[in-house]
């Protein structure tokens, strides 16, 4: 399978459909990989796919540092191309930007989990891709679980659970770091005119930062998880998406990364759009 | 349940309809709870969700959300905005803990001085029963923050 990932990031690069493959690469021990940017085809070899590839790459594409080299080709996983269409979606890359090598494997983690090279696709291709091969994997009974099991206790116990999740972070910002969708060159906790944010590790300014990143996620996470995996004091950071996920789902009957040429969910309205809450 | 507990209620209006339908109400000598606090906004599609975080930072025990009735919008379609982004916010705070009668939302017009004073009614009732909000207090007091400079009115320098 790398073989193949390989022949075809190396024929892109010599035929200058792209300019970079942004990729995997060995990391320093077995169960990591390290993003890779090869820009000569001579280092192609660099490049590996394994049940270890966590990293959306996606993430790289919207920087200025690396936008520099220009037209890339990524190597892509579902949500990596997800994340890839709702940039599409919100302007960040064009239509035909980008290249997607799409890889996916059976299970993430699992050392022997078998991988496969899906080709080279467009983000319009990808999009068809996802809607035959991934949109039956959304917010399944076994993602919403845990989701479930905190909406079923009572609110103030919820409250509580939140609060002591939350007195743990350290305000380190590598959800944000991590997160494809956090392409703001300036993020709003670093404005200090106003300061809306508290920036110290304290409960109250843990709470009002855990509560922006996630609503300014609301209809554009794509699920990739990276958030959490990111995270050092271990915030289930994917059970708060997965819960606005599932509202933005059942209420506006949408899920991001299936429609790049679309508006964003939270940017448009229908006249029609449910209002049983509002007196 | 405290018996002197008077709720606080940050209300944010906006300017065209609910704010007007607010000094109606005044103008039309309408008695109503005087828990609320009116915040006016150009429109409702203008109040970031930060508002209301930074409500209930500052000790409010809940907030109302209130414009013009969906059509009506002075911007033509603030409103519908929103709606779709409440719909979702209060999904959130909701899973977070935040009692729902925390968060009120209406739609008051500028004809409408009856259903205001009618609306800070029941939703006063609704949070006295509800009692304070020591949850949003507690994380207050916990960051050393309930007298600090650091949660004082938001001022540009």
């Amino acid at each position: 399978m790398i073989e193949q990932l390989r022949a075809k990031a190396k024929e892109i690069l010599e035929k200058g459909d792209a300019s970079v493959i942004i990729g995997y690469g060995r990391g320093s021990r077995e169960d990591v990989a390290t993003p890779v940017f090869i820009t000569d085809s001579a280092r192609i070899d660099e490049m590996v796919f394994n049940p270890h590839c966590y990293n959306n790459l996606m993430t790289f594409v919207t920087r200025d540092d690396h936008k520099r080299l220009g037209t890339p080709a990524v190597v892509a996983k579902e949500c990596d191309m997800k994340a890839a269409i709702v940039l599409a979606q919100e302007d960040q890359v064009k239509e035909d930007g980008m290249l997607l090598l799409s890889v996916s494997c059976e299970e993430m983690g699992r050392a022997d989990a078998a991988c496969r090279f899906n080709g080279v696709m467009t983000i319009p291709q990808a999009e068809e891709w996802l809607k035959q091969n991934y949109l039956p994997a959304e917010l399944t009974p076994e993602k919403l679980a845990r989701v479930e099991e905190i909406e079923k206790m009572p609110a103030q116990e919820r409250w509580a659970f939140w609060s002591k999740e939350f007195e743990r972070c350290i305000r380190c910002y590598a959800c944000r770091q991590a997160c494809p969708m956090c392409y703001c060159r300036q993020c709003i906790v670093e404005k200090n005119q106003p300061q809306w944010l508290s920036t110290s590790a304290h409960p109250a300014g843990n709470m009002a930062w855990n509560i922006v990143r996630a609503f300014h996620l609301a209809g554009r996470c794509v699920d990739c998880g990276e958030c959490e995996r990111a995270c050092p004091m271990d915030i289930p950071l994917v059970s708060l998406n997965r819960a606005i996920q599932k509202e933005v789902k059942s209420a506006f009957d949408y899920v991001s990364g299936y429609d790049h040429a679309g508006k964003p969910v939270m940017a448009t309205f229908r006249k029609d759009d449910e209002e049983d809450f509002i007196k | 349940m405290e018996t002197d507990f008077e709720p606080k209620i940050i209300a944010f209006v906006c300017n065209w309809c609910t704010y007007a339908g607010a000094d109606l109400a005044g103008t039309s000598r309408l008695k109503y709870a005087g828990n609320v606090r009116v915040i006016k906004v150009p429109c409702t599609g203008r109040i970031d969700f930060m508002f209301l975080v930074r409500a209930f930072e500052q000790g409010a025990d809940a907030v109302l959300v209130s414009g013009c009735h969906p059509g009506d919008c002075h911007y033509n379609e603030g409103n519908y905005y929103a709606r779709r982004r409440w719909t979702i916010f209060r999904k959130l705070l909701h899973f977070l803990g935040i009692e729902e009668d925390r968060l009120h939302f209406a739609w008051v017009s500028a004809a409408e001085g009856q259903k205001w004073a009618d609306l800070v009614n029941e939703v006063t009732a609704r949070v006295r029963e509800l009692g304070p909000f020591t949850g949003y207090r507690q994380l207050m007091e916990k960051s050393r923050l309930t007298q600090s400079a650091e949660v004082q009115p938001l001022e540009r320098k």
